[in-house]
């Protein structure tokens, strides 16, 4: 008997991001354009992708939605006449790129649109293992206060768009907005923050005019 | 719960290895962990002696090295430890980047017990 040591400096996530890149290169050929949407639990995800759906005007929009339980989300979507796609991770904290391969394996979008993927409510590890997505969308809200940049530094650097939620509450929170955007613009100089009410549907204009531009191309 | 994936993982890539070079056994593994992952080290811990049962990576020794989150000034390149909510260079005040390092979550080493000497590199 011997030992041997081996060097191998191998990243954790590189089985993930091979198959992220194969799901990514797929999509694109379909001409599909896929949004990782991510943010802590209520902070109001699927309320602003039904106002993003609502407001846009794409040609097929199809929606996987992580969830640890229930199809509520689902069933929520498949109601305004999207094909939506469930995955219960059944404890698991993120999706990953065999959950949503195995996803679309199912599905199979075959027209040219926008597929919409909804993570497990988590700021962790959603932002490391990506899922074959062309764009992060990061949806943080008023209520969860304005240092969350600086307790989640990776999930605002990663981001390509960030909604601002809940803009409605301003008037009775004590959101300390420049506070906010010094961490975000600290961290990352080129996505856009759209403030945005899932409840009023404030904002959705603008966040769906930068969408649009990209589905188009 | 976050750190479960990511030891399935460890222990995966172990066995990989172990199963490539033939070995008895996985005597040791080096991981490395940066801050900014969010992956705590002592659960990680925890996760891989359930997850290692019965693969060639039970009762391997883990060896756990944590990275800094180490900000990088942009104009001065000073270096200095993230805390205090500062993202500002305290020297000159310019905007700051995080390490590489502080970013990444890997495996830098595996040990293997090999029941024949052999040369081998990967």
């Amino acid at each position: 008997m011997s030992s041997e040591k081996i060097s191998i400096m191998r990243s954790i996530f590189e089985e993930n991001s091979r198959i992220s890149g194969s799901i990514k290169e797929d999509l694109s050929a379909r001409g599909i354009l896929a949004v990782n949407i991510l943010g802590s639990p209520g902070a109001g995800k699927t309320s602003c992708l039904t106002r993003i759906i609502d407001t846009l005007k794409a040609e097929n929009v199809y929606a996987i939605e992580g969830d640890i339980e229930t199809d509520i989300d689902t069933c929520t979507l498949k109601a305004m006449g999207i094909e939506a796609y469930q995955i219960n991770t059944g404890g698991a904290c993120h999706l990953d790129a065999p959950m949503v391969r195995a996803a679309l394996d199912k599905m199979n979008p075959s027209g040219p649109g926008v597929l919409f993927i909804e993570n497990v409510g988590n700021l962790i590890c959603p932002v490391e293992f990506a899922v074959g997505e062309h764009l992060k969308l990061l949806v943080c809200s008023l209520t969860e206060g304005s240092d969350k940049p600086y307790k989640y530094p990776s999930a605002f650097m990663k981001a390509d768009i960030i909604l601002l939620n809940k803009c409605d509450l301003k008037p009775y929170l004590d959101f300390d907005s420049g506070f906010f955007y010094n961490g975000v613009c600290a961290l990352n100089k080129t996505a856009p923050v759209f403030e945005v009410s899932g409840k009023t549907g404030e904002g959705f204009g603008e966040v769906v005019e930068w969408l649009g531009e990209r589905i188009r191309r | 719960m976050h750190e479960y994936p990511v030891t399935s993982e460890i222990v995966r890539v172990a066995a990989e290895c172990a199963a490539e070079k033939k070995a008895a056994r996985v005597i040791r593994i080096a991981i490395v962990v940066g801050e900014l992952t969010g992956f705590i080290g002592d659960s990680i811990r925890m996760y891989f002696e359930a997850v290692s049962k019965g693969t060639p990576a039970e009762g391997a020794k883990l060896e756990i090295e944590y990275a800094a989150a180490e900000l990088i000034c942009i104009s001065c390149r000073n270096t200095f430890r993230y805390h205090d909510y500062r993202l500002h260079c305290p020297f000159c005040g310019s905007t700051c980047r995080f390490s590489d390092s502080s970013r990444e979550l890997y495996i830098k080493e595996i040990e293997l017990e090999i029941m024949d000497i052999s040369e081998v590199v990967i």
